[in-house]
């Protein structure tokens, strides 16, 4: 397999993850679309240049998000992308869940992620991205004891949702 | 094992450290101390099946997030074309330089500009090779050492296994064991070339290191991302085949040598997830090296001396390794002037070995550190540390001041425990009576400099803290049997404030104020004692 398949397949593979991932981060879909390709584009050329990489979605997601970052204050001007989570949890045209109780669970981990201080969500999202504590304290600059505590923190919430 | 696993919370792991535990993200040691006390209490395991919950729910709620997102607007594009750009620009390297030129220059003459790409290329390839070398020949050796190691019959190995400077008795070895599986390395043949590479081959971030040393390669590896975070395998230079390991984990050291051949036959019939491993009494461990002085605690300790002079045992870039025959001092990350620096002021040290397998990085730049836009404040505590500071992006800035100020005081008390645990009560009653007045100046100057660290970190957070409502403390020190109990017992403290500074910081409503200011007025009474 050359590199090109290589990045190529690895671009297929994550990159619905890695554009949700962006939007979740306040990116408007086209800019997120956009950054998607971006992010592997750049893995490609790293990967030319004889970067070694080992775990090429801990990079994938550290790339995106810092470049979603950049994107996200170069348009500062727009509003952050919201999702509206709410409304089209409850269009059933657009949400699979068929049963009630479970989109009111869905409601309430949603309302518990949204009540988490910004760096405990995005400890809680990379997380869900499969990124280790290390890799995602270094991404947010943060201690992984820190990662660990927010992310115990944020499991906190989501019982609390739960119990309500 | 200085760790007294589970203080603070009645006996019970502390509930990050279950989160921690179900993540694999936890020490080896601490690991299974959390599982043997998972084994003993139901509340314990009610409470990680309930994260387990969580974790679940959270699982859901990505995947729903998938369904309910728009979709992407557009068709994803092939990415190949670009890619065939990419591959254009770096192999005509003349046309990127065409461009910086026109950029830069745009009246310099093609004449000028081509030395100096070449030059510029030259550099490129030079700065890529030094960067790549050690990692792709330990690869490219390892890959070797495992074809060869196939193409051998397979025979039993006898192995003598260490840690501590003795003899692992039979009894113990199950143990030992578990501190290789928790690190995902495999146990039943812990010093081969293929065991070695499966356990690399899965660390997200490493670095390598190849040397030869007499008859034999060494590969060796450093990872902060595994419980092992530090392997060295040795491969007789003709054959490739593996000679000796050196394990270091956590919380302890593991060598391992091959004896030869396993001479009963029954060694090889090892069960199943056993090691083929035939533990060899003390007295027969045969001397297969020739016998040389092993370094003594006072070598180490000038070494020592001279690093903390330069301030480089803080912040952990910089090792110093006890190989037994020398100390190796190595580091990552560590500046061009840094290493040289390094290098002069250990010059004139015995027995060192400076190793620093990569070239020089730049020295630090500011950091580049993307803060992201909070939220509003969400409890009543965040909400008084807002107005009084007068607002998020104030508090923020305070916030990366009083992490800083705790970091520092964490490194040095790390600092000092490595201290202590170099020299624990008996290796400094050996010492001459100069050593032991040069252990005792530097130890002095680790727990000075953290007394200092210490009440700055009280006086920048006490007036914030008195302001969130936090009530006046007095704390008095708790006395320590000896400096290094003391050492031992300054990182906890540390690690408390650490811990409780983020969760107060953080919105987090399960540490209040006071119980922050009655941690750090501990951290500082103590430190001062």
């Amino acid at each position: 397999m050359t590199l090109q398949d290589q990045v190529a397949q690895w671009f297929e593979e994550a990159r619905d993850d890695v554009y949700r991932y962006l939007m979740t981060l306040g990116l408007h879909p086209p800019q997120a679309q956009e950054a998607t390709q971006e992010v592997f584009l750049r893995l490609y050329t790293a990967l030319r240049k004889g970067d070694e990489i080992q775990n090429w979605r801990g990079w994938v997601f550290r790339v995106a998000h810092n470049h979603g970052l950049k994107v996200r204050a170069r348009e500062s001007s727009q509003m952050t992308f919201d999702p509206e989570f709410e409304a089209r949890l409850a269009d059933p045209a657009v949400s699979p869940e068929r049963d009630l109780l479970e989109r009111e669970r869905m409601r309430r981990v949603h309302g518990a992620i949204q009540g988490l201080s910004e760096q405990q969500r995005r400890c809680l999202f990379l997380r869900m991205e499969g990124l280790r504590y290390p890799e995602i304290g270094e991404l947010l600059g943060i201690s992984a004891s820190t990662v660990g505590e927010f992310l115990r923190r944020a499991m906190v919430r989501l019982r609390k949702a739960n119990d309500e | 094992m200085n760790k007294r696993p589970f203080i603070g919370n009645a006996g019970h792991p502390e509930p990050d450290d279950l989160l921690r535990y179900a993540d694999g993200e936890l020490a080896a040691a601490e690991s299974r101390d959390v599982r043997a006390h998972l084994e003993a209490c139901w509340p314990c395991r009610t409470e990680l099946e309930q994260l387990e919950s969580s974790v679940k729910d959270c699982v859901r709620y990505r995947n729903t997030l998938a369904a309910i997102l728009p979709p992407p607007p557009a068709p994803w594009r092939d990415l190949r074309p670009m890619f065939d750009h990419v591959d254009a620009e770096i192999a005509h390297p003349s046309l990127w330089a065409r461009f910086v030129s026109a950029l830069r220059a745009p009246l310099a003459s093609p004449l000028r500009w081509a030395p100096a790409a070449l030059a510029l290329l030259l550099v490129g390839v030079l700065i890529y090779r030094l960067n790549d070398t050690p990692t792709v020949s330990a690869a490219v050796l390892l890959r070797d050492a495992v074809t060869a190691n196939e193409a051998r019959k397979p025979v039993a190995r006898r192995l003598e296994v260490r840690a501590r400077g003795s003899v692992i008795p039979a009894a113990e070895m199950d143990r030992v064991g578990g501190l290789f599986r928790q690190a995902g390395y495999d146990w039943s043949e812990p010093i081969s070339a293929r065991s070695y590479s499966a356990w690399r081959d899965h660390l997200a971030s490493k670095r390598d290191e190849v040397v030869r040393a007499g008859a034999n390669y060494e590969v060796r590896t450093y990872t902060e991302v595994s419980s092992l975070r530090e392997a060295a395998l040795q491969l007789r230079v003709e054959s490739l085949e593996p000679v000796a390991g050196n394990f270091r984990f956590q919380s302890e050291q593991v060598e391992i040598r091959d004896l030869g051949p396993a001479v009963e036959p029954s060694v090889s019939q090892s069960a199943p997830g056993v090691p083929a491993v035939a533990i060899t009494e003390p007295a027969a461990a045969p001397a297969i090296e020739t016998p040389v002085t092993p370094v003594t605690p006072a070598e180490e300790l000038r070494v020592l001396a001279a690093l903390q002079k330069l301030g480089a045992d803080l912040g952990d870039p910089v090792e110093v390794r006890n190989t037994g025959k020398e100390l190796v001092v190595s580091g990552v990350g560590v500046d061009a002037q840094r290493q040289q620096q390094i290098r002069d002021a250990l010059a004139s040290q015995p027995r060192v070995a400076v190793r620093f397998d990569e070239p020089g990085t730049a020295p630090a730049a500011a950091a580049s550190q993307t803060r992201v836009a909070p939220f509003a404040a969400s409890n009543p505590v965040q909400q008084k540390l807002e107005q009084h500071f007068g607002g998020r992006a104030l508090l923020d800035q305070f916030s990366d001041r009083a992490f800083a100020s705790t970091e520092s005081v964490l490194s040095r008390a790390h600092a000092l425990r490595r201290l202590a645990e170099r020299f624990p009560v008996s290796t400094e009653s050996a010492l001459a009576d100069g050593d032991r007045a040069l252990l005792a100046s530097l130890r002095q100057e680790h727990a000075g400099a953290l007394a200092r660290q210490a009440s700055e970190l009280r006086n920048l957070l006490k007036p914030v803290l008195v302001a969130a409502g936090a009530a006046e403390t007095a704390v008095s020190g708790v006395a320590q049997a000896n400096w290094q109990s003391s050492a031992a017992h300054g990182v906890e403290n540390a690690k408390q404030v650490e811990r409780m500074l983020a969760a107060v910081l953080g919105g987090d409503d399960s540490v209040t104020p006071s119980q922050l200011a009655q941690a750090v007025a501990q951290l500082e009474a103590d430190a001062s004692r």
